[in-house]
Formats: structure tokens, C-alpha cells, sequence
């Protein structure tokens, strides 16, 4: 076991394709950026359907939430780039395609709304009722305590359940390999077919990830908490 | 005949196989969790020279993504240890192992967050320190955490549909067979969606009505 | 004829860091006797009497429960904490089982009683403090002064050789104060050898057999009731009393 030990750490194959593998995890970062932005603006939509006090939109708002927040990304990301293009096309009667980009991008951002939904949902219920009594007190309109009072306020209280969100997002991201957007994963199982020794690169992708993910986070997470404490009453 | 009733209701049997299988899967990575991030965390908290030893298992299990931990166990793990020898087992070790970093951090808030007092209370009428962990401090803690072991169980189903990639024939597997086989994946993989959906809407409902029935036996809805 | 003491504190201290809580404190109590500890909050009251079980350690002096040292292994300590029964200010009952489960749980557990005695002792204890109807119940579902008295009768049930008071009332709603105090005063009178921390100064006064004055983490002021309540011969006592009945 010892022999494959030495094999599975030594990080030389990692690094001889080390320009091909970073180019990969950029991807991921692509992958990442692109997915955070539509669920987070599909996600506060779906959380202020969800606290309209018009019953459709809530219902709506519901079953946005319920039906991405239980869908597997990896079957969300399946139907997105195989059966979505095929029923547009059927729509506009015409041949549509999606890039791999493109559906995981969509398939992940739907799926991660889900869960900022909630998040907001949760962050815009937790404050007080009385901050919004003294704004409509002073004749504030709605949009205007919407952005002045009620989302900095959501933003704050939200970051911590946010930051974890994110940290999932990304870590999903690894899993466009699958319809071929070349990440970080889909790299090394290239290199891996043409080089013939799982043991290396499958070791070092994890200790990649676990490096790269623990480091983000990590700081993420300290960073929101000084950002946080400075402010947050 | 209509797509839908070639394409999935004639392939019922192989879908509902397909089903069957990702239960079990299931079912072992969630054993595996629960057991495994229970060791981690009493570990991490009370045997102090293991210490540094559980919390880089923990933070490696949690910061790993699933898909990456699954071809870390199924290829490098059957080299380095001789086992697993399946690529089932492979499927609901990697599944139970991220699962068991989660609950071991789950497991250690709930414990913290025992009040000081219940403990005491145990001590001042003569139990032993296990005494008090085994009739107190962990029943309480499974009270509160009740919830978010729950949601690792639905994390599990989903992240289940993986297995798929290392040929485990779940239900994820099943799908793409016959839209490889018939190329018209829209009935199939709309189904097979709608299937995992609702896997996982039945069971973090069936979890929250439990957890919602013990707090009303114990009276600890806000009353 | 001198029985031993109930309980026996000797030059008792406790520091925590750089913080001297206690400085050199003691007293006895003989059996079947009820002493009541009072004193501005910071005295040490609470740390002295969680000296007395050992759930702080003191850092110098002894305690002596019945003659015997309290100290030594876990597994002394906890076999002498058997013989004592302490009753918090937040209750500490355990929210998942119900009132009869709370009190029969030392019994079975740790004297290893049979579970049918146990439970016809817990009865009895249950009726001592007036709660036979709510066996059944969850503590979350009892009000606070309800839960204060299964917690006495928690306490009751090991049989304990005195009852340790850690300012039982001081969490409770000024209207749940008396069931509390009336169940206290009938186990004086009862015979129980009682230690209470307190800041019902009535109850003090009128059910005790001995007062201890705390300030600082010294014994500023002890003896009878009336003597401490009515005559006192420290100036702080004095203070502390006159600011207290206001």
C-alpha cells in the first residue's frame, strides 16, 4: 500500500500539466460567477413573490422554491442542455442548441435560487415590523423601503447562510465535467486517459478543491463576520 | 402509443430497479454518516490526542465536493487500501464519508448548545460523566439537530444521482440507458426529474412532520 | 451531646483566575437544621454552596458531608452527591422526559432502584410538592413555579441527607414565588437539613434556624434570625438589610 501511497501524493504529473489543470478550475470560477448572479437575482424575485401578500404570487413563489430546492443538480444540469433545447426548439419551431456553458450556467443558477430564496425569505421575515412601520410612517414608497430599509438590512443578516450557499454553488460546479464544459475535473480525466495513473491526479484534484475551498471559505466567512460586526447593531 | 407510455411507463420496471437501487444507496451513506460523524465529533471533543486528526478528516470531508470525493474513493481508494471492490460500495462510501463531516459539525453544535444547567442538574444527583452524555446531553442534542439531519438525508438522494457516472445502475442510470437507447430524452429525463423531486419532497416533509410531532409531544412549540 | 455536622465547611476558598470569590469561609450544620445564606449578588453565595457539591472545586479548604471529605475521584464525588440534593435557579429540569421520568431518572440510574419503586417514591415526592396530577406532563408545558417544585421533588427522591437551595425563587414571576416558598418551609419543618441561598428575606427570617451573612467572600454576619435581622453587628449587613426591606 505504501507504493501507491508515494504514487497517489507525488504531485509531478499535477504539476507537468499544471497550466491545463488551472484552466480548468478557472472554468469552475467562470462556471461559479455566472450561476451566483442568476440565482441571486431569480432568487430574490422568487423570495419576494414569496412574501406578497397576493396569495398566486406566494403560490408561485412556492413552487419555485420547492421544485428547485428538491431537484438533484446533476439531473437539473442533464435536462437543461438535452430536453430544454429540444422543446424551444419545438416552441419557435426551430433547431436549438445550448453550450455546455450555457446550461450549466442556467441548470445551476435555477437550482441555486432555490435556496437563496429561502434565504431571503428568511432574512426579509426577520426584520422587525416596526423598522418598516416608521418608514411608511415617514411616507416612504414601498420600492424605496424596499432598497433603503428592507434589503441592506437582509443582506446583513442573510451573509453567514449566504456564504455557505455560495461555498455549495461552487463546489457544484465540478459537476459540468459531465456534459463536457472543461473544468477543473474534466481536465484531469482527460490527462488521466491519456496518461494512464488515476492515482496522482485524482488525489491532487482533491487536495486542490480541499485547499482552494477551505482557503475561500474560510476567509469568506471571517471576512463577513468583520463586515458584519462593524455594522450589524 | 404515445411517447411518454413507450418511452416510461413501458420502462417502469427498469426505472422503478433503477429506483430501488438508489434507496439503498442511500439508505448505507446515511447509516454511514450518522455513525461516522457521531465518532467524529465525540473524537474531536473529547479525545484530545486525536484531536487535530478529526478535524482535518472533518474539514476534508465538507470542503471536498461530493463528485471529486467519489473518483478520489472509487479509483485511488481500491489502489491504496484494497477496498472498495465495488463500484456500489464505492458509491455509498463516498456518499456516507461527506455526509459524516456535515453531521459531525451538526452533532458538536447541538451538543455546545445542551444547556450547562441539565448537565449539572445530573451531576448534583450523582450520575457519571456517560451517564449524563447517554441520558441527556445526546438525547437533547438529537432533539435539536433533529432537522438538519434530516436535510443531510435529502443531500444524500441528491447527490446520489452521481453514482451514475461510476456505472452504479441507479435511477439516474436507468434514465440516461434509455435515452441513449431511443434518443428522445424529453419524456425520460422529465420524468426521471420529476421522480427525484418528489423523492426528495417526500422525505424532508416526512422529516418535518416528525420533528414537528416530537416538539409538540415535548411541549417545545412555542406555546 | 454533639451530633456531626450535617455538613462542614472549613476555610473554605475559591479563586477563578485572579478573581478571589471566596476568602476563607466557615460554618456547620447540624442536622435537621436550616441555614439560609444571604449577601449582595458577587458574595460568593452560589459559588459556596456549589463548593458544597463540588461542582466548583475550591481552591483551598474542606468540606465534610456527614463526617466524610467531600473529594478525591469522580467516582467519590459522585457517589457523595447522592446525599445531596441541589435545586438550581433555572430549574435544569430535562425537557425530553415528563416530570415523572425527570424524577425517577436518579433513583433508577444511579441507586439502581427497581423502576416500580422507583416510581411509588416519585409519587410520594410529586405529593410532598403538591404535583401528583402533573406526572405525565412535559416540563416545557408547566409554568415556573410548577417546574420548581418537580425539581425539588427531583431532589427529594435520592433521599438526600440535605437539600442544597441555589436561590430557588430568584427565576420565578413574583406571583409563583409562594407555592415555591410554602413547599420550602413545610421540608423545614419537616425536619429536612436545608442549605439556602436566598433573597426572600421573610422566608430567611422566618424558617430558618441560622442566617449567614455574605460579603466578599467572607461571613460578615451569622447567627439566629432574629439576632441577624433585628440587631445586626456589622455595619454592611446593616446597609445591605435596610436597602433590601425597603
Amino acid at each position: 500500500m505504501s507504493d501507491a501511497l508515494i504514487d497517489a501524493l507525488n504531485p509531478a504529473l499535477f504539476w507537468e500539466y499544471r497550466l491545463v489543470l488551472l484552466r480548468g478550475l478557472a472554468f469552475n470560477a467562470y462556471v461559479f460567477f455566472a450561476a451566483a448572479a442568476v440565482a441571486l437575482l431569480i432568487g430574490l424575485a422568487a423570495a419576494l413573490l414569496r412574501v406578497n401578500r397576493a396569495r398566486p404570487f406566494r403560490w408561485v413563489g412556492t413552487l419555485h422554491v420547492e421544485v428547485f430546492r428538491n431537484a438533484p443538480d446533476y439531473i437539473m444540469i442533464v435536462w437543461v442542455h438535452f430536453v430544454l433545447p429540444l422543446l424551444l426548439g419545438k416552441l419557435i419551431g426551430q433547431r436549438v442548441e445550448f453550450s455546455p456553458f450555457v446550461s450549466a450556467v442556467i441548470a445551476l443558477g435555477f437550482v441555486y435560487s432555490g435556496y437563496f430564496a429561502e434565504t431571503f425569505r428568511a432574512g426579509i421575515q426577520s426584520i422587525p415590523q416596526g423598522h418598516l412601520d416608521a418608514a411608511r410612517a415617514c411616507g416612504m414608497g414601498e420600492t424605496t423601503i424596499l432598497v433603503r430599509i428592507i434589503l441592506p438590512q437582509v443582506v446583513r443578516r442573510m451573509l453567514p447562510e449566504a456564504v455557505n450557499q455560495f461555498v455549495s454553488l461552487f463546489k457544484a460546479t465540478t459537476i459540468v465535467s459531465l456534459i463536457a464544459v472543461p473544468d477543473l475535473m474534466y481536465q484531469v480525466s482527460m490527462v488521466t486517459q491519456q496518461e494512464m495513473r488515476p492515482l496522482p491526479l485524482y488525489t491532487w484534484a482533491a487536495l486542490t478543491y480541499f485547499v482552494v475551498i477551505y482557503l475561500v471559505a474560510g476567509s469568506l466567512r471571517r471576512l463577513s463576520e468583520h463586515w458584519r460586526q462593524k455594522i450589524y447593531a | 402509443m404515445s411517447n411518454w407510455e413507450r418511452l416510461v411507463w413501458n420502462q417502469r420496471g427498469l426505472l422503478w430497479q433503477g429506483l430501488t437501487v438508489t434507496v439503498e444507496i442511500c439508505l448505507l451513506a446515511f447509516a454511514l454518516a450518522i455513525v461516522g460523524g457521531l465518532v467524529l465529533c465525540l473524537v474531536r471533543l473529547h479525545v484530545r490526542p486525536l484531536r487535530p486528526v478529526a478535524v482535518a478528516l472533518i474539514e476534508f470531508f465538507r470542503a471536498t465536493p461530493i463528485f471529486v470525493q467519489l473518483m478520489w474513493v472509487n479509483y485511488v481508494w481500491p489502489e491504496l487500501f484494497g477496498w472498495p471492490n465495488s463500484f456500489f460500495t464505492s458509491g455509498w462510501v463516498a456518499l456516507g464519508l461527506q455526509s459524516s463531516g456535515y453531521l459531525a459539525e451538526t452533532f458538536r453544535a447541538g451538543i455546545e448548545a445542551v444547556p450547562r444547567g441539565h448537565r449539572e442538574a445530573g451531576y448534583s444527583v450523582g450520575m457519571s460523566s456517560f451517564q449524563v452524555y447517554r441520558r441527556i446531553v445526546l438525547p437533547e442534542t438529537l432533539l435539536t439537530v433533529a432537522p438538519s439531519i434530516v436535510n443531510q438525508f435529502t443531500v444524500i438522494v441528491k447527490s446520489s444521482t452521481l453514482v451514475s457516472v461510476i456505472t452504479v445502475p441507479d435511477l439516474m442510470l436507468q434514465a440516461m440507458k434509455l435515452v441513449n437507447v431511443w434518443y428522445e430524452p424529453i419524456e425520460v429525463l422529465t420524468a426521471t426529474a420529476i421522480i427525484y423531486i418528489a423523492l426528495v419532497f417526500l422525505v424532508s416533509s416526512a422529516g418535518k412532520a416528525l420533528a414537528d410531532f416530537h416538539r409538540r409531544r415535548f411541549g417545545l412549540d412555542s406555546a | 451531646m454533639d451530633a456531626v455536622p450535617a455538613i462542614r465547611v472549613v476555610d473554605l476558598r475559591k479563586s477563578f483566575g485572579a478573581l478571589e470569590v471566596l476568602r476563607g469561609v466557615s460554618f456547620d450544620v447540624p442536622p435537621g437544621s436550616v441555614v439560609s445564606m444571604i449577601g449582595a449578588s458577587g458574595s460568593g453565595k452560589s459559588t459556596l454552596l456549589r463548593c458544597i457539591n463540588r461542582l466548583e472545586t475550591p481552591s483551598a479548604g474542606e468540606v465534610y458531608i456527614d463526617g466524610e471529605p467531600m473529594g478525591g475521584r469522580l467516582s467519590d464525588i459522585s457517589r457523595m452527591r447522592r446525599d445531596l440534593g441541589m435545586v438550581f435557579q433555572q430549574f435544569n429540569l430535562w425537557p425530553h422526559m415528563t416530570v415523572i421520568g425527570n424524577v425517577i431518572e436518579a433513583p433508577i440510574r444511579v441507586r439502581g432502584m427497581r423502576r416500580k419503586e422507583a416510581l411509588a417514591l416519585a409519587e410520594e415526592c410529586l405529593a410532598r410538592v403538591h404535583l401528583s396530577e402533573k406526572g405525565k406532563e412535559y416540563p416545557a408545558r408547566l409554568s415556573g413555579g410548577q417546574m420548581q417544585r418537580v425539581a425539588i421533588a427531583r431532589a427529594l427522591a435520592m433521599q438526600p441527607k440535605a437539600m442544597l437551595f441555589d436561590e430557588p425563587t430568584s427565576s420565578l414571576d413574583p406571583e409563583l414565588t409562594d407555592e415555591v416558598l410554602t413547599v420550602m418551609r413545610e421540608l423545614a419543618s419537616d425536619g429536612t437539613t436545608m442549605i439556602v441561598v436566598t433573597h426572600e428575606m421573610a422566608f430567611a427570617r422566618e424558617a430558618s434556624d441560622r442566617v449567614l451573612f455574605l460579603h466578599n467572600g467572607q461571613i460578615e454576619e451569622e447567627g439566629l434570625p432574629d439576632q441577624v435581622f433585628g440587631a445586626p453587628r456589622s455595619e454592611r449587613c446593616r446597609q445591605f438589610l435596610s436597602k433590601k426591606l425597603q
